[in-house]
């Protein structure tokens, strides 16, 4: 069976392949992320108790890093699902990634494994660890930056797919001619790496930040002793001021993400900014359900903040920084209304002010307790994390075209150009955001050339055809009878071969690299 | 008969039962670092110093990916 050319896909799962990694990765997503941010919210709530020598916010850490714990397996256990239906579903994809980041992954790995070692240890060793509480709050920090640079790898990995250091036609890293695998600017520390990373981060510590608050904001409901009330009340107005501090800072970072986004990776800047038709189901646009919802949660922020800078708290955000991060979203609305369609600035003055007004209600109603406030805060977050995602990822170049035709095989990177054009579907939507081209534009630094390889004898070919992915080790391993498999087998993985060259190579291993006696690779080898 | 009273008896538990954790709350349990468990503490240090070697590791290794590869 030729798989290339079939026209049904290889694997059915229910709801298709889109469907079931949409899901598995939003689920992961939205699990993942509480994670990351519940480890930086514990530390912040373990030094607030030791400092003040408070014992109501070491117990919410603890009761934090409880629910940290069981997210974490969940999010792992997840996460190994993604890759299993991601392999399954995209083999060619993700087994040229996993090639490509193949040292990444390994540190990755050791990641992972630290991250669950730390967590374990930190969470049972609490109560042993009273007389060392530093050391025990110390190595609960170290969460923190631990899962930094786990995002890091990550990210670097997801802003490679969305924008590949090198140009068309040149040769990419794919060819494994790289000293280590992925390690460069041209892939790892690709342009749009740095803003990626720094917006999840912020946007995740926000999120865990605001759902602390929130199930702070269910316990204060259920709650009927005056001090456990003002454990959940004090826990949760911290929780949500470093929250919303962190969500201050998106609208900043997400200014120069969409920057590097529109000279670097401009199908998704269009998508994103003045896409309608694409990253939609169901005839809406989930760019804008999400603006909507940042929005109501800028004016719930707001009234909140003000209301709790006039009490003497512990800690307030300077209400001049948020009015100033209010303006920026302003400007932002008005930007799009300019471009779009005042639909878009009306709709989130109107979500922003009504959602201040229901905040301000919530907060007179419950005597200025914050737990319905806190509490919608978490819902409105937990959305627009997984609408973020969903639309991040949706906004990609398409690996198939808008009328269905599959584009299987070869390299994807040079494909985006021939299978998706923003101008098919935007149509007369298209506006630049800036007139013209900038200046600038044309002295940006020119991307290193690459010598063009051409192969010139059938040893070349078997070189550099076959190291793309895999050393060269395995090829003494096969039988004679093998090669028409194996090589046949490598091109359904996606290595490129004309019929003539794919003759060439067998006719070659068959003849050079043959041990008659040799017995099967052991383990079904996928060389 | 027997059911008002389960009801009764529960709706005592919701309002009167003290919370486990309110008389925690005065407290913040610092003590003696040698009333801790030498074997946690020794574990953790262990574990501390790994783990900071192993992130020191990593750093250096994306710094070094990022100038020479």
């Amino acid at each position: 069976m030729n798989i290339l050319a079939a026209t049904n896909p290889f694997i059915r799962f229910p709801g298709g392949a889109k469907f079931s990694i949409g899901f598995l990765g939003i689920f992961h997503t939205s699990v993942g992320s509480l994670a990351i941010g519940f480890a930086f919210i514990v530390t912040v709530l373990q030094i607030v108790a030791y400092v003040r020598k408070d014992n109501r916010f070491d117990m919410l850490a603890k009761r934090v890093q409880l629910w940290h714990v069981c997210i974490y397996n969940i999010g792992t256990i997840n996460a190994i699902g993604l890759v299993f239906a991601l392999s399954g579903l995209f083999p060619q994809f993700w087994s040229q990634i996993f090639v490509q980041f193949f040292w990444t992954m390994i540190l990755e790995e050791l990641l992972f494994f630290m991250l669950a070692t730390t967590l374990t240890l930190h969470y049972f060793f609490w109560d042993t660890m009273w007389g060392h509480k530093k050391l025990h709050i110390f190595m609960g920090a170290l969460l923190t930056p631990m899962f930094f640079l786990q995002f890091f790898i990550i990210n670097g990995m997801s802003s490679y797919m969305l924008t590949p250091g090198f140009a068309e036609g040149q040769v990419s890293n794919w060819s494994g001619t790289a000293g280590i695998l992925g390690w460069d600017k041209l892939a790892f520390y690709n342009p749009t790496f740095l803003m990626l990373t720094l917006h999840r981060t912020a946007a995740n510590f926000a999120y865990a930040g605001f759902v602390v608050a929130g199930i702070c904001g269910i316990w204060l409901y259920r709650a009927q002793q005056g001090k456990i009330q003002s454990r959940y009340e004090s826990g949760g107005r911290l929780a949500f001021k470093v929250a919303f501090t962190c969500f201050l800072l998106l609208p900043i970072i997400g200014f120069f993400y969409a920057w590097v986004l529109k000279y670097h990776g401009r199908e998704a800047y269009d998508n994103l900014m003045i896409g309608r038709g694409d990253v939609v189901a169901g005839g809406i646009d989930w760019w804008w359900v999400k603006q909507l919802i940042v929005a109501s949660m800028i004016g719930l922020g707001l009234v909140f903040s003000r209301r709790a800078s006039k009490s003497k708290d512990e800690f307030t955000i300077p209400m001049p920084a948020v009015y100033v991060v209010a303006l920026i979203y302003l400007l932002f609305y008005l930007g799009m209304a300019i471009q779009m369609t005042w639909l878009f600035f009306w709709g989130s003055l109107a979500a922003a002010v009504l959602a201040g007004m229901l905040g301000s209600h919530l907060l007179n109603h419950h005597s200025g307790s914050g737990r319905a406030v806190f509490i919608l805060m978490g819902i409105l977050s937990f959305l627009t994390v997984c609408l973020g995602g969903y639309v991040r990822e949706a906004s990609r170049p398409r690996f198939i075209s808008p009328s269905g035709e599959r584009i299987a095989g070869f390299n994807r990177i040079p494909a985006y150009e021939n299978i998706y054009h923003p101008e098919e579907r935007a149509g007369d939507l298209r506006m630049n955001i800036v007139r013209g081209t900038p200046p600038h534009a044309e002295d940006l630094p020119a991307r290193p050339d690459r010598p063009d390889i051409k192969p010139e004898t059938v040893e070349d070919l078997v070189s550099y055809r076959c190291i793309s992915c895999h050393t060269l080790e395995r090829v003494h391993l096969y039988k004679r009878s093998d090669w028409d498999r194996v090589v046949g087998r490598m091109r359904a993985y996606g290595m490129r071969l004309t019929d003539e060259e794919m003759q060439k190579i067998v006719n070659y291993l068959s003849d050079n690299n043959t041990k008659e006696d040799s017995p099967e690779f052991p383990g079904n080898p996928s060389p | 008969m027997s059911e008002q009273i389960e009801k009764v008896t529960i709706a005592d538990g919701d309002t009167q039962t003290p919370d486990a954790h309110e008389e925690e709350i005065d407290l913040y349990p610092l003590r003696e670092p040698s009333e801790d468990p030498r074997w946690a503490v020794r574990t953790v240090w262990v574990w501390v110093s790994i783990a900071v070697f192993l992130l020191l590791f990593i750093i250096v290794l994306l710094i070094l990916g990022l100038w020479y590869d």
